[in-house]
């Protein structure tokens, strides 16, 4: 085969130059607005948050002092990061749990009208977050919620709950209002995943006598364990942006119900750097340190995602 | 050569294309046109959160300067504070005519934004004004930044039925006496509690008592680096926690459905927070069949001022001499002071509209009484409003969270729940704070 000449290396790369040349110009435009309507307000709000600003005055630099402050002497940070870690605890195993039973049955031959149910449990995922905190609300409200109403009506209670006004009862209820908003999506997920798992192995199972539930969690299971890991970490980013629901949850609004609901017990890191930008229940905008906040969060996102990363996967190397 | 050059420039073109077709336009200055000498023209950007008020009102003001176009924008009430700052940081488009309810307006006038209206141009003279509502409009410095639109001298609405049943009388003199101080109304509260067996309760939650305390509390709270909450979380948290102890006060949050249907429940609360707009933005809306039901009367001790909205100029404001003309005209003329007090239903600030007292106005809903004048003749005279501070929102905030021990702790005693308000005011207010 005769070798390339200078000249046609020469030509190649003019023209792969110019190609390059055009792919840039395209991918430009994105770049571009990536760059302002992304990138320029993360760097931004980094800067913000050595400063200290109430959003109109003069920004004054503080250095580390937001996040000394954040690390050492602020009780509601460590309280939302806590929060979450219960609200995770409550929601994610469940879900997962609940998720794999059902695209289990999904994915079942006997199952009738599989489209159906389908549909019908993702479309909780698809209401918006705060219509959904306005159910719950009045689903579990105190005196005329219609969970008392039936508990005690089938004697389960003697008398309603304080599901939204107590500190132990109201993270129950986002647990339960998440579990129910994102059942249906992690579950299709699952359906994907099973769908994708050759149809050889299950009969393999099958032959050698495995039942249903070792089929599922002996076999499904470890193959679904890449889908496990993304509904975990995703899961996981999801609980600590929690914001909207949250609030409407626990606030009427007319400043009649406190930040972080009843013992500040549902307040979560979004909720709190909101409050503390906005001055809302604190009566001075503090951006700077809203932005320290934010920061916080950010690294505490990035430690659970790469311990569950690290957890799932180490158990996966095991495995194999 | 030049089809090269062309093709050079064709994809950079194209990519510049894209660009500038994401980007929005840049809002249109309103202009304001002069069509003839001393004829005031233009458009002002009022945000509100009623639509049907500020249309009622931009009807009325058309009258008088039918040139002046007064565009609405919707913004809640809960957000205002909020989108305000966002757009101040952002540069957005900002109101000419701004809106300051009396939840965020402590916070509001910390924030150095607003125009002083006692100084030229607008030269207000603040003698129009009832002396009561003053404190509701200046800010730490004691310039006026707002203009109370409405004067809501507050007392209690009760249900006539249930009023006749427990307390012998449905007349507002005759229960206000037997209500006229706190410790009669515990009292009172006590007895029907045990005569109906806990099924009737004075009040529907907390956060109805709450809301009278907080307003009717004169004493200063918040001065230089000063905080004296535990006086101020004392006397509010005894008085809740005998209500609450004596079975006198019900489960009920604050403007939830639960509560707004709790006025149309015959049976169970005789009493609410009432000010002069509530018979129509509360009583009438969440019971609308109830004609011949409903009584106003004073609330124990001494009236207060129970919500309001004034109304400011940022500093920023584009069209701050039509915002102005708005103001002054809904403020402090005898047409826009009437047109307010139709359109809104409000008690207006300014002290010539009632210079003869006020007007009767019987309703046949609350039974024939006229309940705007009722609560002018008894709730205004003892009225006592505090300075505003930015931290009355911190106030209202550490009250709800203390008051949900008082639901899920029985037994806590009055120590315990204000060291709690102590915990907390320490965690939310400056450092350099000191707490009494």
């Amino acid at each position: 085969m005769e070798k390339p000449s200078a000249l046609s290396k020469i030509k190649k790369a003019s023209s792969l130059e110019k190609a390059n040349r055009a792919g840039l110009f395209f991918v430009l435009p994105f770049l571009i607005i990536f760059a302002i309507f992304n990138l320029y307000p993360v760097l931004h709000s980094l800067r913000l948050s050595f400063y200290s600003w109430d959003g109109i005055s003069p920004m004054k630099p503080v250095g580390f002092a937001n996040y000394v402050r954040l690390v050492t002497a602020d009780p509601y940070f460590f309280k939302s990061i806590g929060n979450t870690l219960y609200l995770l605890i409550l929601y994610l195993p469940l879900t997962v749990l609940l998720a794999l039973l059902l695209a289990s049955l999904l994915n079942n031959k006997i199952v009738p009208k599989k489209h159906f149910f389908q549909t019908a449990w993702f479309l909780p995922y698809i209401v918006a977050p705060v219509s959904i905190g306005l159910l719950f609300r009045v689903l579990f409200d105190w005196s005329t919620g219609a969970v008392n109403g039936i508990l005690v009506k089938i004697g389960l209670l003697h008398e309603g709950l304080n599901w939204l006004g107590d500190p132990k009862l109201t993270p129950l209820v986002l647990a339960i209002l998440l579990i129910w908003s994102d059942l249906g999506y992690v579950t299709t997920l699952f359906l994907a995943g099973m769908t994708n798992i050759s149809s050889e192995i299950l009969e393999a199972a099958e032959v050698d006598g495995a039942n249903y539930l070792q089929t599922l969690f002996k076999i499904i299971v470890p193959l679904l364990k890449p889908v496990i890991v993304f509904v975990t970490i995703t899961g996981t980013i999801a609980c600590l942006q929690l914001y909207d629901a949250a609030n409407i949850l626990v606030n009427p609004g007319m400043m009649a119900g406190t930040v972080g609901g009843p013992g500040r017990s549902v307040l979560t890191g979004i909720w709190y750097m909101v409050d503390t930008s906005r001055g809302g229940s604190t009566g001075r905008p503090e951006m700077g340190y809203a932005a320290a906040i934010t920061y916080g969060l950010f690294f505490v996102t990035a430690l659970f995602s790469i311990l569950n990363f690290k957890l799932i996967s180490s158990k996966e190397e095991n495995y194999e | 050569m030049l089809i090269k050059l062309m093709k050079r420039m064709l994809l950079p073109l194209l990519a510049l294309l894209l660009i500038l077709s994401a980007v929005g336009c840049g809002p249109k200055e309103a202009p304001v046109i002069e069509t003839a000498p001393g004829e005031k023209s233009g458009e002002i950007v009022i945000w509100a959160w009623s639509e049907s008020e500020i249309n009622g009102l931009a009807e009325k003001f058309n009258e008088v300067y039918p040139n002046i176009k007064i565009k609405f924008v919707a913004v809640e009430s809960d957000l205002y504070l909020s989108k305000l700052q966002s757009a101040l940081v952002t540069g957005g488009e900002l109101p000419d005519v701004t809106l300051q309810e009396i939840g965020e307006r402590g916070a509001m006038y910390a924030l150095d934004i607003w125009e002083d209206l006692e100084a030229a141009p607008y030269n207000l003279d603040r003698n129009i004004f009832f002396p009561q509502i003053l404190p509701t409009m200046l800010n730490a410095d004691g310039k006026i930044v707002g203009i109370e639109r409405e004067l809501n001298p507050s007392g209690i609405c009760y249900k006539r039925d249930l009023a006749l049943e427990f307390f012998g009388t449905e007349d507002p003199d005759e229960l206000g006496a037997m209500i006229s101080d706190w410790d009669q109304l515990i009292a009172e509260g006590k007895r029907i509690a045990e005569e109906s067996g806990g099924k009737v309760k004075l009040f529907a939650g907390l956060r109805d008592v709450e809301s009278i305390l907080y307003s009717q509390y004169a004493d200063t709270v918040f001065e230089e680096n000063l905080a004296h909450i535990t006086e101020y979380y004392e006397y509010n948290m005894d008085i809740m926690l005998r209500m609450y102890e004596g079975g006198m006060v019900g489960k009920l949050q604050m403007w939830t459905p639960a509560w707004n249907s709790s006025y149309i429940d015959p049976e169970n609360y005789i009493l609410y927070p009432c000010a002069p707009w509530s018979p129509v933005w509360v009583v009438k809306a969440n019971d609308p069949d109830g004609t011949g039901r409903w009584g106003v009367t004073t609330a124990p001790l001494r009236g207060y001022s129970y919500g309001g909205t004034a109304y400011g100029i940022l500093k920023d404001a584009k069209n701050k001499d039509l915002a102005w003309t708005f103001i002054e005209w809904a403020t402090t003329t005898d047409h826009g002071t009437e047109a307010c007090q139709e359109v809104v239903g409000a008690i207006v600030s300014r002290q010539a509209n009632y210079a003869n007292g006020y007007p009767a106005s019987p309703d046949e809903y609350f039974a024939g009484q006229s309940t705007n004048q009722y609560l002018m003749e008894n709730a205004l005279s003892g009225m006592l409003i505090r300075e505003l501070s930015q931290f009355d929102v911190v106030l209202r905030d550490v009250a709800s969270f203390v008051m949900e021990d008082i639901y899920n702790k029985p037994g806590i005693t009055l120590a315990e729940l204000v060291e709690a308000a102590r915990v907390e005011m320490k965690n939310k207010l400056p450092d350099d704070m000191t707490i009494e």
